[in-house]
């Protein structure tokens, strides 16, 4: 990975693929807890980001200078299990997709063509690069914040603050379920994990700001959903879109395509990132042709994705909560716990 | 390579656009829904009213406009089908996302009306927002009554409705509203009710009282002076209009902006509700036949009796709901849950017991602003 | 707080723009001609329009130097040098000599006497020219200019409410000469290639050396010399070499018809190329956000540009979108449309026979038409087609039930907005056809996913490194001045912005 950015165009591009995850979040995953723990939540999860990233920014502080041999047996490895993390998650990120287009937008038509499509364009924003995916999400930030703002102002004389709940209520222990859920539906630790050394800038307080940001903003939809929506949005498929549809201004309504647009625009930046990350990762370490590479991986999403649409229980299998957060457990603090050690021992044999 | 890929984009390009299965009907292919009326049928099936823009006979042949709503009758074993069936009068699939208003039939309404929500709540062309009302008889015979030939009842429905917030007389909930008060401890909830009103020829939708509901089912109905009580004790009464007597002369007052605070303590194993309505209001008119000149000291009478009269109203409708129908429409039983919610996980299964046994204390305070231009200190 | 912020912005201002320098060297005027003629020629070259000249009649030495193209070399010849190599001189003396010449030669003529060296340079650049004599200390300038003036036309596709009227010409010289009128300055350069095996076709690479990214230039001037091309026979058959390697709709070099457009974007850095028989410069690096600037912006006030501004984004958005937008609310998104609209739209499209799409697509098509035979035929005539196109795609075509009137606003709406950015036409008009197809299919799903796609596709373009979406990403704050909003000219004109720091 040679080509370097900027702190603020990779915590812009982080910014919109966690919001995503944010959008598009499914409360079957939160049954348990009660739509007010769910902004405190953001609170917990924010301090377990911190924790398991600690390891990474220990292993970036300490040996962020030294390079190891990029076709060492150790770099490979790490290279596949990073590309199978970031797999996995592009997998999810479609399926998602599928399962919003198949029930919202097009719950009549075989929405098959239409993933191909995107897997087919995100794709093509893979193989332009590095640069004009951080440049698009840079672009990308301002209208999708004011659309947020927008929706917001639309929303405000809804509130109803006798929709929210006592805190609590279920106990503590739903509200850690759900947050170590939320740190599992973050694939954003890996990508920092894996993507660190390549960042100009201070990294460590850009790590800060996007995740009090993301909590902020994160806080602030669950707050909107809880106090709008109140207990109807437990029985959403896609409670922010359900969200975004009770907005009107003037004589706008059906806000909830903005809502759609900013989804789709965050989706296709985080697939073509994803599959960025594991062109880079497999080219770098095999020394392989990157089109091909990308090649490989766009039919194989697409496949998979294929075989996915259309079926929840399949839908279920790729979208598991459990094995996601194996993968991001494993990927970001185990790994990096295990490259100190690994360091720390090869420093002292040397000494 | 790169050309052959870009000619088979192509072909599938052209060959979607050309079959027209790959993509959804437009427009033109939908039959537009204003209104959605749902009836129960003896046998257990629904009869769906659906008011629909008519797109068949738009112009005469003398130019003007034809009438341009349809009230087409369905059946079916669940809503979805009835609904689903309209397909088979015009070739056009139901659009409901431009649907206004759902006008739940009586003998629905006096079974359960939640099984025939559940449509609405789960199908993402429907919005949360849209409104629901109760008709008076059945909901066919509401929109078939009251249709003519120049206007939309569901957008009459829906502006009375919406209206709400300038006429105490009338109460609205949307469906994710009803959804939530359904899903609290006390189970119940209310909605407008609609009615015909012939004036000559014409027939009008007009807003008759409000109808409670607990646990689905429909348990009482308002009259107008009640649902005010219940607008104000809902935080729903903004603007509006009470009549009261001063000195036995008639006069009106026009509320320009309310507050309801709805405060909560527990005295022993019940609660006690205090409830304080905070009004400022305008002298509309005092039918008085001398036309004189008002003094602060008719000011004060004014507001007192004004608060006195809203007091001893919402008393007695607290009195009524709570005690004797033991119903929590207003949603009071929530404030529990908030403050106290170990007493509610204590009390939720005989929640409608203690709301029975608790304690409602009303405060009204009115402010007059304005009096009119024949003020004098 | 407020100072904190405006130092901040000063910062930020300073990290992309370098202050203009009104200081200048003074230099006197040399005893010989020849190092006279060196020391311009260190100025100057490489310039292949500035003409030098010498004659010695006995002992006396004459030097000349003038701007090929700006003088009238008419008056030249017969009104100065004639006289001056034909009269007798009492003396050999430089002094007397040149003393001589600028008395009582040439009456009718503008002369003056320049002893600096820098301002005569700066004339003779105005097309005056400047006769040196040995042994002289003094310069003289006549005024003789014949730059190419008003006969030249006005530009059809750049027109301005302010501001000059010319516009190139075929002309090769008289184009440079457009432009050296507008910069009176050393700091021009004008360098000629040759590009066609057959043509031989004369392009002038221009910059202003002091501003100009070198490496630039020497891309530029490399690209243009290795250009495969048998003839030339315009500045389109070049633009595609210029033009990175990223597949896009958008370019990455900008073309104007404007000799003052040209002047502006060569003094922020950017490198002019003029190709011999083209009423039309290339200048490059060019970003996206210069598409919405027009030279207007920079003659009027700063809040009105500022309006104007928004107002061409707004119709850029509308000309590529609208279309696609409404076919996709159309057929998926109905549920957007105000209740005050659905009763229309419903109705009138109920009895159009085709799907929306298709009916997009065809009036879209049959606009295309009417616009490409309104441009081909003769004034006259594509007038008559204009007037038959409006009344078969308007009245007509609503009244026959093959179009609704909705679309038919649609159309005439998108057909305005498109003509307000000409430069971004092809480009909108390509979009729009796609966006009507994707819309129709994936709905605004798909326009979005189109949308992030072209998004990525223009972040890719990097003309000679200087990204085609900056200063918006990577975000140049200090540039924004002149981004949306028209910073005033007394803020403006104090600092320069230079293109090449757009980069980092």
């Amino acid at each position: 990975m040679n080509s370097k950015i900027s702190v603020f165009q990779f915590y812009s591009i982080l910014f919109l693929t966690r919001l995503l995850t944010t959008l598009t979040y499914i409360p079957s995953y939160t049954k348990e807890i009660n739509v007010s723990d769910m902004i405190f939540q953001t609170l917990f999860r924010f301090v377990f980001g911190i924790i398991i990233m600690l390891p990474v920014f220990y292993l970036q502080e300490k040996y962020g200078k030294e390079t190891s041999a990029q076709n060492g047996i150790y770099e490979k490895t790490k290279a596949v299990i990073f590309s199978f993390v970031f797999f996995y998650f592009s997998v999810a990120t479609v399926a998602r997709l599928d399962l919003f287009a198949g029930t919202v937008v097009f719950p009549e038509t075989d929405v098959k063509f239409f993933l191909l499509f995107v897997v087919a364009f995100c794709a093509y924003g893979a193989f332009l690069g590095l640069m004009p995916i951080a440049r698009s999400a840079v672009l990308s930030v301002l209208p999708v914040v004011l659309s947020l703002v927008f929706i917001v102002f639309a929303l405000v004389k809804k509130i109803d603050f006798l929709n929210l709940s006592p805190l609590f209520y279920n106990g503590i222990e739903p509200l850690l379920k759900t947050s170590l859920n939320a740190v599992g539906r973050t694939v954003e630790y890996a990508v920092i994990a894996v993507f660190l050394p390549f960042v100009q800038g201070n990294a460590k307080k850009g790590f800060f700001i996007w995740m009090t940001v993301q909590t902020f903003v994160t806080a602030g939809i669950f707050f909107l959903e809880a106090t709008v929506l109140g207990n109807f949005s437990q029985m959403q498929l896609f409670p922010v879109f359900t969200l975004a549809s009770m907005a009107e201004f003037s004589f706008f309504q059906g806000l909830e395509t903005i809502i759609t647009g900013v989804w789709v625009l965050c989706a296709f930046l985080k697939i073509s990132f994803l599959l960025y990350l594991q062109a880079k990762l497999i080219t770098d370490a095999f020394k392989v042709k990157k089109t091909h590479v990308l090649a490989v991986l766009g039919l194989l999403l697409s496949a998979i994705c294929l075989f996915v649409s259309g079926s929840v229980e399949r839908f279920n299998l790729v979208d598991t909560s459990a094995i996601k957060l194996i993968l991001v457990l494993v990927s970001v603090p185990l790994l990096s716990v295990f490259e100190i050690i690994k360091r720390g021992v090869k420093k002292c044999v040397k000494q | 390579m790169r050309k052959t890929v870009v000619i088979i984009a192509c072909v599938l390009m052209i060959a979607s656009i050309i079959n027209r299965d790959a993509f959804k009907e437009d427009i033109s292919k939908r039959t537009v829904v204003q209104g959605v009326g749902i009836d129960l049928n003896d046998d257990g099936t629904y009869t769906v009213t659906l008011e629909t823009i008519n797109t068949e006979n738009y112009s005469n042949a003398d130019g003007t406009a034809s009438p341009v709503m349809n009230i087409r009758t369905l059946s079916g074993k669940t809503v979805y089908s009835a609904i689903k069936s309209a397909y088979s009068i015009d070739g056009k699939t139901p659009l409901m996302s431009q649907n206004r208003v759902i006008i739940i039939g009586k003998s629905l309404a006096e079974k359960n009306i939640i099984p025939a929500l559940d449509f609405f709540i789960r199908d993402a062309e429907n919005y949360p927002s849209v409104l629901i009302a109760m008709a008076e008889t059945s909901a066919e015979d509401f929109f078939k009554k009251s249709t003519n030939d120049s206007s939309v009842v569901s957008r009459n429905v829906e502006r009375i409705i919406l209206t709400a917030q300038e006429d105490l007389t009338v109460s609205s909930i949307s469906l994710c509203e009803l959804v939530n008060r359904y899903k609290d401890g006390a189970s119940s909830f209310y909605m407008p009710i609609m009615s015909v009103e012939k004036v000559g020829e014409k027939a009008n939708a007009v807003s008759k009282g409000t109808a409670i509901f607990k646990n689905g089912k429909l348990s009482l109905t308002l009259n107008e002076p009640e649902t005010v009580c219940l607008n104000f004790l809902c935080n729903k009464a903004k603007k509006g209009a009470i009549d009261i007597s001063v000195n036995g002369v008639p006069a009106a007052v026009s509320i320009i902006k309310s507050q309801t605070m709805r405060k909560l303590d527990y005295q022993s194993d019940f609660p006690r509700f205090n409830i304080e309505i905070k009004a400022t209001a305008d002298l509309a008119e005092l039918s008085d036949k001398t036309i004189s000149s008002i003094t602060d000291k008719d000011i004060n009478k004014i507001e007192t009796n004004a608060e006195i009269k809203l007091k001893s109203e919402i008393q007695d409708f607290c009195e009524k709901i709570y005690k004797v129908n033991k119903t929590d429409p207003v949603g009071l039983s929530r404030l529990i849950f908030i403050y106290y919610p170990e007493k509610y996980r204590q009390q939720k299964e005989n929640l409608n017991e203690i709301m029975t046994q608790s304690q409602y204390n009303v405060e009204v305070d009115i402010k007059i602003r304005r009096v009119g231009q024949d003020y004098s200190s | 707080m407020v100072i904190y912020l405006k130092n901040w912005y000063e910062k930020k201002i300073d990290e992309i723009t370098v202050p203009v320098d009104n200081a200048e060297e003074k230099v006197s005027i040399k005893l010989t001609v020849s190092e006279n003629f060196k020391y311009i020629k260190s100025k100057l070259d490489p310039s292949f329009d500035v003409k030098y000249r010498t004659s010695e009649i006995g002992k006396i030495k004459f030097g000349f130097v003038m701007l090929d193209g700006m003088c009238n070399n008419e008056l030249l010849t017969e009104q100065i040098m004639i006289p001056v190599l034909r009269y007798n001189y009492d003396s050999s003396d430089g002094e007397k000599v040149i003393l001589t010449a600028a008395d009582r030669i040439s009456g009718s003529i503008d002369k003056s006497i320049q002893y600096e060296l820098n301002t005569a340079i700066r004339e003779m650049l105005s097309g005056n020219l400047l006769m040196f004599v040995d042994g002289s200390a003094r310069a003289v300038l006549f005024g003789v200019q014949g730059f190419p003036k008003r006969n030249i036309s006005e530009p059809d596709s750049e027109t301005q409410e302010r501001g000059s009227k010319e516009g190139f010409s075929e002309s090769f010289k008289d184009n440079v000469a457009l432009v050296r009128k507008r910069i009176r300055s050393p700091i021009l350069k004008t360098e000629v290639l040759e590009v066609g095996t057959t043509s031989k076709t004369r392009v002038c690479v221009l910059y202003l050396s002091d501003r100009a990214n070198e490496k630039t230039v020497k891309e530029v001037k490399q690209k243009i010399q290795n250009a495969t091309l048998d003839i030339c026979l315009g500045s389109g058959y070049i633009q595609p070499f210029l033009e990175g390697k990223v597949r896009s709709c958008f370019s990455g070099v900008g073309v104007t018809e404007r000799p003052d457009v040209l002047t502006a974007k060569l003094s922020e850095g950017k490198v002019g190329i003029i190709t011999d028989g083209t009423p039309d410069a290339l200048f490059l690096p060019y970003i996206f956000t210069e598409h919405f600037h027009s030279l207007d912006d920079y003659l009027k006030k700063p809040y009105y540009a500022t309006s104007i501004r928004l107002l061409k984004i707004a119709a850029f958005l509308i000309s590529v979108f609208l279309p696609g937008l409404y076919v996709a609310i159309c057929t998926f998104h109905q549920e957007v449309i105000p209740e005050t609209m659905i009763f229309d739209i419903c109705l009138q499209e109920s009895f159009v026979p085709l799907p929306i799409m298709a009916e997009a697509l065809m009036m879209h098509v049959v606009f295309e038409i009417v616009r490409e035979a309104g441009l081909r035929m003769p004034r006259s005539v594509g007038n008559a087609v204009s007037i038959v196109g409006a009344l078969v795609i308007g009245d007509a075509a609503v009244n026959a039930g093959l179009v609704a009137a909705p679309m038919l606003i649609i159309l005439g709406l998108t057909a305005v907005s498109s003509f307000v950015i000409p430069s971004l036409y092809d480009v909108s008009s390509v979009l729009r056809f796609i966006l009507i197809i994707i819309g129709g299919l994936a709905g605004f799903y798909g326009i979005m996913i189109a949308f992030a796609a072209v998004l990525v596709n223009m972040s890719a373009i990097e003309p000679f490194g200087v990204p085609f979406t900056s200063p918006l990403s990577p975000t140049k704050l200090g540039a924004w001045r002149d981004l949306i909003i028209r910073t005033d000219w007394k803020k403006l004109g104090a600092n320069r912005l230079n293109t090449d720091r757009l980069d980092k």
